[in-house]
């Protein structure tokens, strides 16, 4: 091909590299490379903007945006100015093609680890996809975003081998995919990136053995499009054609059929059993305090467990919002007092994106605490008598995939203790607003 | 101007007969048809995720991110293949520049109408920013956010211009940008967004006329960076540079400045005046008593008012209440009989709602709201009562987009009584 000529060049290819002074050579790479290596890697930035928590993420995502002007500015800033043919940016579009084939082969070499050891590679996919569009996770809504958004960062980490090294070798692409990238992956995954999912050795294993046949895969592209694709035959071609399509195609259609036929039923099921699992029960006795003429008491409802193991193995927390309690204490037969408590949502660990922290978290929500108050008559009324508690509590438990409005009733005789019932619990201010 | 290459490729010569219509339909596609398509994903992202609301903007958006692949594989692609001189990927990065004067102008613009009629350009730019990214709308993240769309939406619709029409004449782009997207615009954002502003004929005519100076900068920027700026000598042509660049800061910093300067202390202060506004009182009419067993009932609501302010924006807004979680007491002959629990979580609002009719209707209906408050004591307290008194103390979490406070609110009333059910 005949480059474009745009004026005299910038960077005169003829004067030799040795000739070069460092600083030149610098300038050259940047120009050539670093740009278009900052902004093809571009998915992959915005996802380590909110995994990093630098920013919240879907603000990472605003990076991905702009480089969406900047990317295909650049290139064709590029493919007018520059006159050498080693550029990547003459290349452009046979690396992107080239690209899309180990992003597929990444999650292809994965499908045989579900089967084997339950390991659910696409969980990451939701995580993207609730990242970058809000969608609830476990659902298809987040499931296609997070899908497009792997395919990108996919065919950047693939972009990175051809935009990187002017030699496209098997060394450079084992140094880069086997070694760099999957340790980079086996840190930043388990620190980041996998709450309430401890990174078994089937994690890392099924990381390395992944990246390697991408690596190989990249490496293998050119040669095959520049040195066997023009010797083949037109049926052959066709043949070609359609099996690097069924490639690219076999693992999201793969996910997408495991996601509806077992996955969301899988889901579905455990969710069900971790519903039933939620009971209300009473901490300890009322507290009771008498003051012109009324009885206030207070006392503590007990509501789980709610941590559960979702499909891929991971830890979870069933939510519960609208959380109503109502009831009586009662003497005998007569009821002395009328009980109420509410609380908008019980705490969740939907938002702790820290894995060294969501343990912590989700045992500490496991088992909530609501305050309930009962207010009556206060004839009669005093500490150490027993008295009956019973309670209706009404609550809509939530899962990735379903919800059930539950209620919760109980009855327990409790011994009344002295003391001041705490005050109102303060409203809180609701952030959602 | 590049000079363009003739590939030694695969594209076939010009045949000099002229092309059937087919072959012309199929000779735009590829050469402008698909580059417009990938080029105007922010725009088609505006329409499906924001003003069509065919989905969420978030998701409208990947629209967006597949292009930052496909774009530059089409450009690069074409580079290597087209053999026609005119055919706009040999000159997008051209056409990429020239469209960033054009958008800020847009912009730039309407600064003096902020002062003259206190209609500010950058409000829409924090629901950009709210929707996309899920930040709190008057915010500096959504306002941050709602550039950062803007920017490649005003890139796209420029560029558009110089890729779909072959001649960049001054008739072109009144007829495309002033006219045609004025037009557009004019129509849908009112229609579709805007919910809760009161748009006068001064917002329309700033809007064109902010249209009417993008198409002429639009027009001007082949002349001023291929034949004014290269005769330039050295200070001239930085200085034309310089002035360019402050043209593109400018909109963005007046915004920032303003949001920063003015903007957040002013709405937190309509925010405070809106929450001192806010009034809890009982509903008229009297206390409804149902006895069952020895138990009686006791039911009325707390009606919660005058929650409406305008914002900063200009935009019709409700301070958001909720949760609220009331207690009381009836009381009857001096002492009480029966105590009282009511709560609510947030209360409906408007302000999420982004389609300016529903808006309106959901604005209309929240103007009251009722929480429900219910009370329990035994059946022989209040029995011959006709009259109790109802005590009640309510407390309520206020929040506007910049302020949040939690507010005490309490009443005693002289109601009548309502006996109803078995024990009337």
């Amino acid at each position: 091909m005949t480059l474009v000529q745009d004026g005299p060049p910038v960077h005169a290819d003829s004067r030799g590299v040795a000739a070069q002074p460092r600083r030149q050579l610098l300038f050259d790479w940047v120009v050539k490379r670093g740009v278009l290596l900052v902004l093809v890697t571009a998915p992959l930035d915005s996802l380590f903007l909110g995994v990093l928590r630098i920013t919240p993420p879907r603000m990472g995502y605003l990076y991905l945006l702009l480089a969406s002007i900047a990317l295909p500015a650049f290139v064709a800033w590029r493919r007018a100015r520059s006159t050498d043919p080693d550029e990547p940016a003459q290349h452009f579009h046979r690396y992107a093609l080239y690209s899309l084939v180990p992003v597929a082969m990444f999650s292809l070499v994965r499908i045989p680890a579900l089967s084997l050891t339950r390991f659910v590679f696409w969980m990451p996919w939701y995580g993207f996809g609730v990242g970058a569009t809000g969608q609830p996770p476990g659902t298809i809504g987040s499931l296609l975003p997070g899908a497009m958004l792997y395919l990108l960062q996919g065919w950047s980490l693939g972009m990175v081998y051809y935009v990187l090294f002017k030699r496209h070798t098997l060394l450079n692409a084992m140094l880069l995919y086997t070694g760099f990238i999957s340790s980079l992956y086996s840190f930043i995954f388990p620190v980041f990136i996998m709450v309430g999912l401890p990174a078994t050795p089937v994690f890392h294993l099924t990381n390395y053995w992944a990246h390697t046949a991408m690596g190989l895969t990249a490496w293998f592209m050119p040669r095959f499009w520049q040195r066997t694709w023009p010797r083949l035959a037109r049926p052959v071609r066709a043949g070609v054609i359609a099996g690097l399509a069924l490639v690219f195609a076999a693992p999201f259609t793969y996910v997408l059929a495991t996601a509806n036929l077992w996955q969301f039923g899988a889901q579905a099921h455990i969710e069900a059993t971790a519903f039933d699992r939620v009971q209300a029960s009473l901490s300890g006795g009322p507290a009771v305090s008498v003051e012109r003429g009324q009885a206030e008491y207070a006392y503590v409802l007990v509501l789980g467990p709610r941590a559960y193991r979702n499909y891929g193995g991971a830890y979870r927390a069933i939510d519960a919002t609208g959380v109503q309690v109502r009831g009586q204490l009662s003497r005998g037969q007569q009821v002395i007092a009328w009980c109420a408590g509410d609380v908008d949502a019980l705490p969740s660990v939907r938002t702790v994106r820290d894995p060294e922290r969501f343990f912590a978290a989700l045992w500490s929500v496991n088992y909530t605490r609501v305050s309930v108050r009962c207010a009556g008559p206060a004839a009669g009324i005093g500490p150490g008598q027993v008295i009956n508690v019973s309670w209706t509590a009404q609550l809509l438990l939530q899962g990735e995939r379903s919800t059930d409005q539950r209620t919760l009733t109980g009855e327990q005789p409790a011994r009344l203790t002295a003391g001041t019932p705490a005050s109102m619990a303060p409203v809180p201010v609701n952030p959602d607003q | 101007m590049s000079t363009i290459a003739l590939p030694t490729t695969t594209s076939a010569a010009p045949s000099p007969a002229p092309p059937g219509r087919l072959a012309a339909l199929r000779t735009w596609v590829l050469q402008r048809g698909v580059l417009f398509v990938l080029l105007t994903t922010p725009m088609l992202a505006l329409f499906g995720g924001f003003l069509l609301r065919y989905t969420t903007l978030p998701v409208s958006t990947l629209l967006v991110f597949g292009s930052f692949a496909l774009l530059p594989l089409w450009i690069s692609y074409r580079r290597s293949v087209s053999r026609d001189p005119d055919e706009p990927v040999h000159h997008i990065h051209l056409y990429l520049k020239w469209a960033v004067l054009p958008y800020v102008t847009f912009s730039v613009v309407r600064i003096l109408p902020f002062y003259l009629f206190g209609i500010n350009y950058w409000g829409v730019w924090y629901n950009f920013g709210a929707q996309l990214t899920g930040e709190r709308p008057g915010t500096l993240p959504a306002l941050l956010a709602g550039m950062a769309m803007y920017t490649i939406q005003g890139i796209a619709l420029n560029t558009s211009f110089f890729v779909l029409f072959r001649r960049h004449s001054l008739l072109n782009a009144l007829l495309y940008i002033g006219v045609w997207f004025s037009s557009l615009f004019n129509f849908v954002f009112p229609v579709y967004s805007l919910a809760g502003d009161k748009l006068t004929p001064t917002w329309y005519a700033i809007d064109i006329v902010a249209h009417f100076a993008m198409a002429l900068t639009a027009w001007s920027m082949p002349g001023l960076w291929e034949g004014i700026l290269p005769r330039l000598r050295f200070p001239a042509q930085a200085g034309v540079l310089a002035g360019a660049a402050v043209l593109v800061i400018l909109p963005y910093g007046f915004g920032i400045d303003r949001a920063v300067q003015w903007q957040f202390a002013a709405q937190a202060a309509v925010e405070r005046a809106a929450m001192a506004q806010v009034t809890i009182g009982i509903e008229a009419g009297p206390v409804r008593v149902t006895v069952g067993g020895n138990q009686a009932r006791y039911e009325f609501g707390l009606q919660v008012a005058h929650r409406t302010y305008l914002n900063t924006n200009g935009l019709e807004r409700d301070v958001g209440v909720g949760p609220v979680q009331v207690t009381g007491q009836i009381i009857s002959s001096g002492r009480p009989v029966a105590w009282c629990y009511g709560y609510a979580g947030p209360l409906p609002s408007p302000n999420k709602v982004a389609d300016p009719r529903s808006f309106a209707t959901a604005l209309a209906e929240d103007v009251r709201v009722t929480v429900p408050v219910v009370c329990y004591g035994l059946a022989n307290s209040s029995q011959s009562a006709q009259q109790v008194v109802v005590e009640w103390t309510a407390q309520a979490a206020l929040a506007g987009d910049r302020t949040q406070q939690v507010r005490d609110f309490r009443g005693q009333e002289l109601v009548a009584l309502d006996r109803a059910g078995p024990g009337r």
